[in-house]
C-alpha cells in the first residue's frame, strides 16, 4: 500500500466522522518447510490492509479491508454501520511516545529463500541422525518483516516496523503400540536464534521419551517444564483479561490489589518492552504505548491487562495491550510473558524428587472452562521422575484441578528463566495436584 | 463482484498461466472474494457489526526439480508477478521432483445454492435479531452475568486456474450463528453454547436458532449446580455431537494422509485393512453432501468432491489426499486438498467426516452400563499423533441404565487404536454439525462433524477429586 494511503483515509474520516482510528498493516513473511529432512516447499505471504474504527454520532463501528479496491466501499459501510454500534464511552489515544523498541533487523528482513533454506539445512544436519525408519524430522524456518501506520482523530500518529525469525522442529516417531512426537521451536526479532540450543532440547526430549516407563502412584509432585507452565497459565491469563473483568465472568475482578490469589511466591510480568522478543513494539493497536505491566507480584493481582474499553470500563488506564486483526474490536492480548524466577537449580529440583512427574506438554489447553480456573488435561509429552532423575516417558495420564488452587501449591520454582519466543518462564515443581490414568 | 467480472478475470488469469506453462512444470493460480457480515455481541455491549470485503490469491508453482514455491497476496493484479514471485520460491530447490498423481483437466462453474441470501438482508435486521437473542439471553435468568452471541456470514467467490487446463469457478455462502451465555454463582463461572452453521440455508440459520435461546441459558444456569465429575475410567455414551468430535480428533486427524506418508513405519501401521474398530462401525469422509458446513464441489488443487469410506466394518479402508499423497502412496486423489483462504497453500483437511448410524436406540445404549458418564456438546477436543483429548459442554452420570445427576468438567482422553477398539455400540440417530478445524495454522476450517450417539467403553475422564 502506498505511503499517503493512510493520510487521504485519515482526512476522509475527519470530516466524516466525530473520531476515528485507521491503522494500515503490511506484512511480508518467508517461509521453508521441510520434510523428512527434504526441503519441500518455499513460500512467500504478502499481506496488507487497512483497519479502522469510527465514532459516528456518539456511536461505533470498525471496519478493514485486505482488498485496495474495496478501500471506500469499506469506508461507507463501516460508517453506515455506525448507526447500529455502542455509544463510545472512552477517548482514543493522545499523541504520546512509544513504549518498548520497535525491533527491526534488517538480517532478517533481508533473508531469502536461499538464507531460510540454508538455516533449515543447518538444523537438519543437526538432528538427522535421529531420524530414521519410524522417526520423521520436520523443520519450518520463517522470517517476517511487518510495518504499521496509525493515525487517529486525538492526534497519536506512527509508523514502526518489526522483524521476526522463527525456526520450528519436530520429531515424529510412529512404532507399533507408541507414536509420539517432540515439539520445539524458538522465536526471536533478530538473527539471533540459537539452534545448537534449540537442537539439544529436542535430541534431549527424544532420548528421554524413547523408554515409555509406568507411574506407580498418582500423588506425586509435578514440576511443569516453561513449555508446560506456559499452558498451565492459561486460565489466570484469561482472569487477568480485562474484557473478562469488565463482563463479569472474571474471578479475579474483586481482588485488585487484595489478598494472595496464587503462591506468594508468583509474579507474572507482561513486557512488550524487552528488546528482540517476538511480543515487543512500541504501540498497541490502538495506539497507546506499550509498557512492563505487573500482572502479579508477591501472589497478589496487581493490574489487568486492558485496552481502552476495559480501562474506562473499570476506571483504570490502558496497560497498551489492545490487539487486533483488520476488521475486528481491538480487546485486550498478552504481549511477552515473564515469570519471575525463584531459588532453586533446575538439577536441585529434579534430583529432590523421589516419584513424581516432569509435564512438558498438555493437551486441549482453553477447551474447558478457562474462567473458572477448571482445568483437565490430558499429558500430551510427561516424564517419570525417580529417585532423582528423570527414568523415561509416561503416558495415558490426565492432570485436572483448578489454576488458583494448583498454583497456591508451589513448592520450588527454578532460579532460572528461559526465553522460548515471546515467554520467559522456570520450571515449577507443584504438589498436591490430581492426576489420573 | 458479479458473475461477469469473474468471468473476465478468470480468463487473465488464463493468459498469465498458459504464458508461464513453458517455464514450469506445473503452475496453478488460485484466486478468492469474501464478502462478510459479522454482528457480535458480547453482554450488553455491541462488539461488531459491520460488513467486510476481502480478495487476494496464492500462486503455487513446481519446476523441473524440487518442491513447492508457493505466493501469497492481497489483491486480483499483477498475476504475471505473482506467478514470477512463486517461481523464484520453486527455484531454490533441487532434488527429486515433486510427484503429483493425475487429476483431469477440468472446467467448471458451481454455485452453490443459498436458499434465504443473507446479501440480500439489511445488516439493521441482522444486528436487531442478534440484539433480540442476546437480550432475551441476558434476562432469562438474573445468574446470567455474560453473553457472547455472534452472527457471521460470508459470500465466497474462488477460481482456480492450472497449467494443465483447469478452470474451476465455485461460489459458496456461509451462514453460522452462535449463542454463548455464562452465568455464576460466587466463584463458580460456568458457561453453555449452542453453534449453528451450514452453506445450504443462508439466513434461515439465523432464524432458527431462536429455538435453542432458552435451552443455552437454562444449561449455564444448570451446570452451576452440577458437580464436578470425578475422575476415573468409565462406560461412556457420547450425544451425537461430541462423537462427532469424538470420531474428528480420535481418527480423523491419522487418516490425513500426509501425517504418515513420509514415514515407512507409520505406513506400514496404517495398512489398508487393518482392524480398528468392531464390525459395525463405519466413517465417512464427504464433501459431496448437500449444504454441510465441510462441503464443497471440487477441493482446492482442483479435484471433484467424492466420498471417501475411512473404516468400513471396523477396517482401515481409505485415507485422504492431496495430489501429492495419493501419488507418493500410489493411491488416488480424494479431493481433501484445502486452503482455509487465499493465505495459504492448500494441504489434507477434513471436509465432512462422520460415523454412519447403527440399528440401536438411546436406551439399548445406556441399558447395560452400571455407572458411566453420558457426555453431551462439546467445548473442543485436540489430537496428538495417536492421543486425543476432547471436552464435553455438559453430562450427565449414567445410573442403572438411566440417565442421573448431572455433572460437569467432562474431559475425556485416551490412545486412539484402544478406544476404537472399545467402541461398544452405534446409534440409529445420526446428525450433522458444523465444527472448526485447526491443523499447520490453517484456523478454523468449516468442517462438518456427524455422528449418532456411541457407546465407548473405559474411557478414562479427568476431573474433580
Amino acid at each position: 500500500m502506498s505511503g499517503n494511503r493512510i493520510d487521504a483515509v485519515a482526512e476522509n474520516l475527519a470530516r466524516r466522522t466525530d473520531a476515528f482510528e485507521t491503522f494500515e498493516v503490511e506484512q511480508r513473511d518467508l517461509t521453508a518447510s521441510f520434510e523428512a529432512g527434504a526441503l519441500r516447499s518455499a513460500e512467500t505471504v504478502e499481506r496488507n490492509g487497512l483497519g479502522l474504527r469510527v465514532v459516528v454520532g456518539g456511536r461505533m463501528a470498525v471496519g478493514g479491508t485486505g482488498d485496495a479496491t474495496a478501500l471506500a466501499r469499506t469506508v461507507d459501510a463501516t460508517i453506515e454501520a455506525a448507526a447500529f454500534g455502542d455509544r463510545c464511552a472512552f477517548e482514543f489515544a493522545p499523541q504520546a511516545a512509544g513504549g518498548g523498541p520497535a525491533c527491526y533487523s534488517p538480517a532478517v528482513a533481508e533473508m531469502n529463500a536461499d538464507r531460510l533454506v540454508a538455516v533449515g539445512r543447518e538444523v537438519v544436519g543437526r538432528l538427522e541422525d535421529l531420524a530414521g525408519d519410524g522417526v520423521t524430522l520436520n523443520v519450518r524456518v520463517m522470517a517476517e518483516s511487518d510495518g504499521m501506520k496509525f493515525a487517529n482523530s486525538a492526534g497519536q500518529r506512527f509508523d514502526y516496523r518489526t522483524t521476526r525469525h522463527r525456526v520450528s522442529v519436530s520429531l515424529q516417531s510412529f512404532a507399533e503400540g507408541d507414536i509420539v512426537g517432540i515439539w520445539e521451536s524458538d522465536s526471536s526479532a533478530d538473527a539471533g536464534i540459537d539452534f545448537d540450543a534449540l537442537a539439544s532440547r529436542v535430541r534431549e526430549k527424544f532420548v528421554l521419551s524413547r523408554q515409555v516407563v509406568p507411574l506407580e502412584r498418582t500423588d506425586v509432585p509435578v514440576i511443569l517444564t516453561p513449555h508446560g507452565l506456559d499452558a498451565f497459565l492459561a486460565p489466570l491469563m484469561a482472569g487477568l483479561d480485562g474484557r473478562n473483568v469488565a463482563d463479569g465472568v472474571s474471578p479475579l475482578a474483586d481482588v485488585l490489589g487484595g489478598e494472595p490469589i496464587v503462591d506468594t511466591r508468583l509474579t507474572v510480568i507482561d513486557d512488550a518492552t524487552v528488546t528482540g522478543r517476538p511480543g515487543t513494539r512500541p504501540f498497541d493497536d490502538e495506539g497507546v504505548p506499550t509498557a512492563r505491566t505487573v500482572l502479579i507480584e508477591g501472589g497478589c493481582v496487581k493490574n489487568f491487562l486492558l485496552d481502552l474499553f476495559s480501562a474506562a470500563d473499570l476506571g483504570l488506564t490502558s496497560t497498551g495491550n489492545a490487539a487486533r486483526d483488520l476488521a475486528t474490536s481491538p480487546a485486550p492480548e498478552h504481549s511477552n510473558l515473564v515469570v519471575a524466577v525463584g531459588d532453586t537449580p533446575l538439577a536441585d529440583m529434579i534430583a529432590g524428587v523421589k516419584e513424581g512427574l516432569l509435564i512438558d506438554y498438555l493437551m486441549g489447553v482453553g477447551q474447558g472452562n478457562l474462567l473458572a480456573g477448571d482445568y483437565s488435561n490430558a499429558i500430551g509429552l510427561g516424564f517419570a521422575i525417580r529417585d532423582g532423575r528423570i527414568a523415561g516417558r509416561v503416558k495415558g495420564l490426565t492432570l485436572a484441578g483448578n489454576v488458583y488452587r494448583d498454583l497456591a501449591r508451589v513448592t520450588a520454582i527454578e532460579n532460572a528463566a528461559h526465553w522460548r519466543g515471546a515467554t520467559c518462564l522456570p520450571h515449577v515443581r507443584l504438589d498436591g495436584l490430581s492426576v489420573s490414568g | 463482484m458479479n458473475t461477469i467480472d469473474f468471468q473476465r478475470l478468470a480468463d487473465r488469469v488464463r493468459e498469465a498461466v498458459a504464458a508461464a506453462r513453458p517455464h514450469v512444470r506445473y503452475a496453478e493460480v488460485r484466486l478468492e472474494r469474501h464478502d462478510a457480515t459479522v454482528v457480535r455481541f458480547s453482554g450488553p455491549h455491541l462488539d461488531a457489526a459491520g460488513r467486510s470485503f476481502d480478495a487476494g490469491g496464492s500462486v503455487r508453482v513446481l519446476l523441473a526439480g524440487g518442491g513447492w514455491g508457493v505466493a501469497s497476496f492481497n489483491g486480483l493484479e499483477d498475476i504475471p508477478q505473482r506467478i514470477r514471485a512463486a517461481r523464484d520460491c520453486a527455484a531454490v530447490q533441487d532434488g527429486d521432483p515433486l510427484p503429483l498423481a493425475d487429476v483431469p483437466p477440468t472446467v467448471d462453474l458451481v454455485v452453490r445454492h443459498v436458499e434465504e441470501d443473507f446479501r440480500e438482508v439489511p445488516l439493521a435486521e441482522k444486528v436487531e435479531r442478534m440484539r433480540g437473542y442476546n437480550a432475551r439471553l441476558l434476562e432469562a435468568d438474573q445468574r446470567i452475568v455474560d453473553t457472547d452471541v455472534a452472527y457471521a456470514d460470508r459470500y465466497v467467490h474462488k477460481l482456480l486456474v492450472t497449467s494443465e487446463g483447469s478452470c474451476i469457478r465455485q461460489e459458496a455462502g456461509y451462514c453460522q450463528a452462535v449463542l454463548a451465555a455464562s452465568a455464576r454463582s460466587g466463584e463458580n463461572i460456568q458457561r453453555a453454547f449452542e453453534v449453528l452453521g451450514d452453506t445450504r440455508g443462508g439466513y434461515r440459520n439465523a432464524r432458527l436458532i431462536a429455538d435453542r435461546v432458552d435451552a443455552v441459558a437454562r444449561r449455564a444456569v444448570e451446570l452451576l449446580s452440577a458437580p464436578r465429575v470425578r475422575a476415573g475410567r468409565y462406560p461412556v455414551v457420547l450425544d451425537p455431537r461430541l462423537a462427532g468430535v469424538f470420531i474428528h480428533e480420535a481418527f480423523g486427524h491419522l487418516s490425513e494422509a500426509d501425517h504418515i506418508c513420509e514415514n515407512p513405519q507409520a505406513r506400514a501401521m496404517m495398512v489398508l485393512g487393518r482392524k480398528f474398530a468392531p464390525d459395525f462401525f463405519n466413517v465417512y469422509d464427504d464433501a459431496t453432501l448437500e449444504g454441510q458446513w465441510g462441503s464443497h464441489a471440487y477441493d482446492d488443487e482442483g479435484v471433484r468432491a467424492a466420498p471417501t469410506v475411512l473404516i468400513a466394518q471396523g477396517r482401515l479402508s481409505g485415507r485422504l489426499h492431496n495430489r501429492y499423497t495419493a501419488a507418493r502412496l500410489g493411491e488416488q486423489p480424494t479431493g481433501n486438498a484445502c486452503a482455509i483462504n487465499y493465505q495459504h497453500a492448500p494441504i489434507v483437511r477434513m471436509t465432512n467426516t462422520y460415523v454412519a448410524p447403527g440399528r440401536s436406540g438411546l436406551r439399548d445404549l445406556l441399558g447395560p452400563i452400571k455407572e458411566g458418564v453420558y457426555a453431551c456438546g462439546m467445548f473442543g477436543g485436540q489430537t496428538m499423533l495417536e492421543d486425543f483429548s476432547f471436552s464435553a459442554a455438559h453430562g450427565r452420570m449414567i445410573r442403572n441404565g438411566e440417565l442421573a445427576e448431572p455433572v460437569r468438567d467432562i474431559v475425556l482422553s485416551g490412545n486412539l487404536f484402544k478406544t476404537l477398539a472399545s467402541i461398544t455400540a452405534v446409534g440409529d440417530d445420526m446428525q450433522m454439525h458444523s465444527g472448526g478445524c485447526g491443523k499447520g495454522g490453517q484456523s478454523p476450517k468449516p468442517v462438518g462433524i456427524g455422528a449418532p450417539h456411541m457407546a465407548i467403553d473405559n474411557v478414562l475422564i479427568g476431573g474433580g477429586v
